[in-house]
């Protein structure tokens, strides 16, 4: 049974993966599969960390709270 | 074009007055984006993507454009920023550069560690920044930046995606946690030289550019 690892072979298929994905040709001729012009902006709402920040400080630090640092910068 | 290394995977664009923040995480202090008119974000873990050093600079512009994947973008919910939700084959400008975004996810780190979202930007169809991951953008480039320590890279990875991709040039990023050894061995193992018999040379330039110093590209 073959088990996909973090291994060398992993990494060299997705790196043919991602060639594949879009094409130079497509992206020279600008082609790519989408093209945002003017990109969907959306305003911020909270819903989906689940709190009602009043301030960028307050959504700063409930994220912070729900996501505890590492303290790895190696990722 | 101007760009500046901060550090790590930070990077500052300015063009034509405007500039540009891509991944302003742990390793670099919140004033790197004090006057930032918009900020990309390759993914989310906190070496490339920091809330506290974000807040300031939304509290001081609301609506601070952020670019960046899905799964970030959740997070961003509630900042007071406006988030611009791209993937890969995503196409954007920021104040004058053409952005492409490339690639789905994280490099794998281990069958344990769960992988997240990451997105690489490819800047004015030659410079092409890919986050924490080994995607080919497919066209030919000036500069690739080349992950040279991490959780999920070692040696033969960033040999590997230089020679595939075959940029006129390759410079390290994601290097914390190399001391001053560990940086000069591994630049000059992904050199263009051999080091008989360990290190076969890429015949590519492997530059390590200047913190904090911008470069015309």
């Amino acid at each position: 049974m073959t088990r996909e690892t973090p291994g060398i072979d992993v990494t060299r298929r997705r790196l043919l993966a991602g060639a594949a994905a879009v094409p130079a040709a497509a992206l020279l001729a600008g082609t790519v599969p989408r093209t945002l012009a003017a990109p969907p902006a959306r305003d911020a709402t909270p819903a989906a960390i689940g709190h009602s920040p009043a301030s960028p400080a307050q959504w700063a630090a409930a994220l912070a709270a729900a996501r505890p640092s590492t303290g790895l910068p190696f990722c | 074009m101007q760009l500046t290394w901060i550090n790590h995977s930070c990077f500052r664009l300015q063009n034509d007055g405007f500039t540009a923040v891509v991944d302003p995480g742990v390793t670099v202090d919140p004033t790197v984006v004090a006057d930032a008119d918009a900020v990309l974000i390759t993914h989310q873990h906190e070496d490339h993507f920091l809330p506290a050093n974000l807040a300031a600079r939304i509290a001081a512009r609301p609506g601070l454009p952020i670019f960046t994947n899905r799964d970030v973008a959740a997070l961003l919910d509630g900042s007071g920023a406006q988030v611009n939700v791209i993937g890969d084959g995503d196409r954007f400008d920021i104040g004058g550069i053409e952005v492409h975004a490339h690639g789905e996810w994280h490099a794998p780190i281990h069958p344990l560690v769960p992988r997240v979202r990451n997105t690489g930007f490819l800047f004015d169809r030659r410079v092409f920044h890919p986050g924490d991951a080994f995607t080919d953008p497919g066209v030919p480039l000036d500069i690739l930046f080349v992950p040279e320590f991490g959780l999920y890279t070692r040696y033969a990875y960033a040999l590997d995606f230089i020679l595939q991709l075959k940029p006129k040039q390759a410079s390290p990023v994601h290097d914390t946690g190399l001391n001053l050894q560990g940086t000069q061995g591994l630049d000059g193992a992904l050199g263009q030289n051999p080091i008989p018999p360990l290190a076969p040379g890429t015949g590519i330039p492997f530059v390590r550019l200047s913190q904090n110093q911008p470069i015309e590209v």
